[in-house]
């Protein structure tokens, strides 16, 4: 009895531990059906609960689309190791983000991995809404004079500035429009006690481990490039070569020494940049000017008096030109790679569908949902519900969205900064400054990229916090150059040259 | 001797020899069952995938085909390896992964034997078995958690008005300090330790214990008619008899000498002390994982385990010369 026992035990336990073994191999994709198309397609996920591929919202999508959806969420922090993980394993959704041009995406695309969209985006007749893509960003995109993707629009203006605006009210000051007057609010809101409790427990400006975004953002109002400019020899050169950059890193430096900036910003996460400025403890964040709604919406709640501003810039001085940062203008781009999507008829039908996402009906189901259930239109307005269950069912919806053309509902603000932020974007569109080596492509950035990205990084972070000197951030510069910047540097200047579009 | 037996066996006894053979395999046929997976795991898992360590000797991306016409494309033999010797940030690598390594074989490899020891000598046996499973649950701890609980610990305040964490506070009161454990310099070399510490010193008694609860208690009963006391008892009998296992676990300890894992250094590192906390690890996990450069980390990766097999050679002779049994 005992004997069969073992026996039955011996056989079901290996029997659980082969599967166990053998797990790991995926089912194969297939090819489209183009009378009943499914496809697959991977994006980014910021939730923990995206929309399941059953969803009512997704049913809806796949129906107006005229093909079936299957999402694949990979978490944003891990991203671009999946995307690389998808290439080694060959195993292609039809649809796939890019996030990064990392040096894999870069060979890839060399490699005539993905279908090159240069001369089919054009085709207004087939595609109303793709054609329409914005030139400046596919050159943006472009490897090598191709294009290999359908970009995520993003807002060219976005950078600004989130202030407390009833700080600047008690002590007398009005919005900054110069560094000097941004100095002075910083000073301000540091020893001024803004929030009037007697107690000196304020500090102007929250800069966190993400310090590029208020550095790079603080060089270009000081007039630096945005990351490359052209020298005096007509030379491209990275921003941190010029002196403007370094005028910069002194300005943050006094700053941080005077304790206008928070003293732990290099351990700071950037995960909770908002939370210091909700707690009333500081009244400034240069990041992006949205940033001022979630911030206006949320603090309500803490603290009915605060008011919350935004601006988009300040000027160097009174005499100068504004100048404002720009985004790259998109943000990520789907692919459709060869192995999955097999023929040139498969790719009409793939680009059909994401031509027809960019009508209202799609793009209203990707941020809102289903009329009705999800949401409703008051005064030509989307009105949420906020009903978590029903969020769900579209959660994460928009990160399939490109938004080449924006024919979908906007939502009615609930807090009076929101309408603002629009101006702040118009405006600062005007001034942007283009980092001119954003469509080319140095191998040996693409490869050592974030090595050298490193050692300004850290070479920056420290000499603001105090931990290196003038003389020795110099040498990290040249640290910098011949770990591998010099060849980038020579590698950007060549592409320029061959550059027929800036001559 | 062997030798000559088999010389000697004649063609009968050798089908008899065989047949016993698969007799003994037939009658334990359940239990090679039970092997069976285990096996086919190695087989699968470690063995096939060997042939992967060729592209650490071609310029491979994740899209460029090893098998049909790739085979012959992009072979660039020791470029890889000469690139990764040479390169600027080799040594700094090597110096953080040393560092981290060696404080782990220094301070944390004895402190599992010691706790292994104490819980030994406990006589209760109830509150042994509760303090033996409370030493454990650490380990099951996510290393995430354990990065966000060191941070709130020892986080520097953002302003003078505010204060930093309970750490930062007790140390800055008793010394007058104020030490930011994040920051630069060796701190992160302890935090990682303490980390390190915390977290497996419990799980590593295990072992240890498994050993000590083999030793003979007649041992014991002859030593105390000797009159040998509690401490006496442990330097004479119980040391000797988990040396062995101590030896062991030494030798695997120095085959993992240039490992030291990426997602407790990744969720520590800040741009202050990258410098020092940039190991083969978490350098192969960003260049390879990430970016995709795969023949190039994995040239790295095989650099690690050909050092790795020197080490664990080097620690069993030496275990030998020392009169132990070593490994192999």
């Amino acid at each position: 009895m005992t004997q069969t026992w073992k026996k039955i035990a011996a056989v079901s336990v290996s029997a659980v531990m082969l599967a166990g073994v053998l797990a790991g191999c995926g089912p194969a994709t297939s090819s489209i059906d183009h009378e009943n198309p499914v496809l697959s397609v991977q994006t980014k996920a910021f939730n923990a609960d995206s929309a399941q591929n059953d969803s009512p919202v997704v049913q809806a999508l796949n129906d107006y689309l005229g093909a079936t959806l299957q999402f694949t969420w990979v978490p944003n922090t891990s991203y671009d190791e999946k995307v690389t993980t998808a290439m080694a394993a060959g195993e292609y959704p039809h649809i796939m983000l890019v996030g990064a041009r990392s040096s894999s995406v870069i060979q890839a695309s060399r490699d005539d991995t993905f279908w090159d969209l240069t001369d089919i985006l054009t085709d207004s007749s087939k595609y109303p809404n793709l054609a329409q893509t914005n030139p400046v960003v596919n050159h943006n995109i472009s490897i090598d004079g191709h294009v290999y993707g359908l970009y995520r629009t993003r807002e060219l203006g976005r950078a600004g500035v989130t202030i407390r605006k009833d700080w600047l009210d008690k002590l007398g000051l009005s919005i900054p429009t110069t560094i000097d007057e941004f100095s002075n609010v910083l000073k301000q809101f540091t020893e001024g006690d803004p929030d009037g409790n007697g107690v000196k427990d304020t500090y102007g400006m929250i800069v966190t481990d993400y310090l590029d975004g208020p550095l790079n953002n603080l060089a270009i109002w000081m007039g630096a490039p945005n990351g490359w400019g052209l020298d005096e020899n007509e030379e491209l050169k990275p921003a941190f070569m010029f002196p403007e950059f370094k005028e910069t890193l002194k300005l943050m430096k006094e700053w941080y020494d005077a304790g206008y900036i928070n003293a732990d910003m290099a351990t700071y996460s950037s995960d909770k940049w908002n939370e210091q400025f909700l707690t009333g403890q500081a009244g400034v964040i240069i990041d992006v000017a949205d940033r001022a709604r979630r911030v206006a919406s949320n603090i309500a709640d803490l603290n009915p008096n605060a008011v919350v501003d935004v601006f988009g810039y300040v000027k160097k001085d009174a005499s100068a030109e504004p100048k404002t940062l720009p985004t790259t203008g998109y943000d990520g781009y789907f692919v459709f790679p060869k192995a999955s999507v097999a023929t040139e008829e498969d790719l009409d039908l793939v680009l059909r569908v994401m031509d027809k996402a960019n009508d209202a009906e799609a793009e209203n189901l990707m941020n809102y949902g289903i009329e009705g259930t999800h949401y409703t239109v008051e005064d030509g307005f989307a009105v949420k519900n906020t009903d978590e269950a029903l969020v769900k069912e579209y959660n994460d919806l928009n990160q399939f969205a490109t938004n080449i053309v924006n024919n979908g509902l906007t939502t009615k603000y609930t807090v009076d900064v929101a309408e603002k932020i629009d101006q702040v974007y118009e405006e600062n569109r005007e001034y942007v400054v283009p980092n001119p080596v954003e469509p080319y492509i140095s191998d040996t950035y693409s490869t050592k990229g974030p090595q050298l990205d490193a050692i300004m990084a850290e070479a920056n972070t420290k000499f603001i916090v105090g931990q290196m000197s003038e003389a020795e951030w110099d040498a990290q510069v040249e640290r910098w150059l011949s770990q591998g910047g010099q060849n980038v540097i020579d590698e950007y200047n060549e592409s320029y040259k061959n550059d027929d579009s800036v001559k | 001797m062997a030798k000559a037996q088999k010389v000697a066996l004649s063609p009968e006894e050798k089908a008899e020899i065989s047949r016993k053979r698969k007799a003994q395999i037939f009658r334990d046929r359940w239990v090679y069952l039970l092997l069976l997976p285990g096996f086919l795991y190695f087989i699968i898992f470690k063995i096939v995938p060997m042939w992967g360590i060729l592209i650490a000797f071609k310029d491979y991306y994740p899209t460029t085909h090893f098998f049909g016409a790739g085979l012959t494309k992009n072979w660039i033999g020791f470029d890889n390896f000469v690139q990764f010797l040479t390169d600027s940030s080799f040594w700094q690598l090597l110096k953080n992964t040393l560092i981290i390594s060696g404080m782990n074989i220094l301070f944390f490899f004895p402190l599992p034997i010691i706790l292994a020891l104490l819980l030994n000598e406990m006589k209760v046996q109830w509150y042994k078995k509760v303090a033996q499973t409370l030493v454990y649950v650490p380990h099951f701890v996510s290393m995430v958690v354990i990065a966000s609980i060191t941070f709130m610990l020892v986080k520097t305040p953002s302003s003078a008005a505010q204060s930093g964490g309970a750490l930062y506070e007790i140390i800055k009161r008793l010394t007058g300090k104020e030490m930011n454990a994040l920051g630069g310099g060796w701190a992160i070399y302890w935090v990682l330790l303490i980390q390190n510490i915390w977290k497996e010193t419990g799980w590593g008694t295990i072992i240890f214990l498994a050993a000590l609860a083999g030793v003979d208690v007649e041992q014991y009963e002859a030593a105390i008619v000797d009159g040998a006391n509690r401490f006496q008892q442990l330097i004479y009998i119980t040391l000797p008899a988990i040396t062995g296992t101590i030896v062991t676990m030494f030798i695997l300890r120095m085959g993992s000498v240039l490992d030291t894992g990426f997602e407790q250094i990744i969720l520590m590192q800040n741009t202050l002390n990258r410098q020092n906390s940039e190991t083969f690890d978490t350098y192969v996990y960003q260049y390879g994982r990430v970016e995709g450069n795969y023949g190039y980390t994995t040239a790295i990766s095989l650099f690690k385990s050909i050092i790795s097999i020197i080490c664990i050679q080097t620690a069993n002779r030496l275990a030998k010369k020392a009169g132990q049994t070593g490994l192999f």
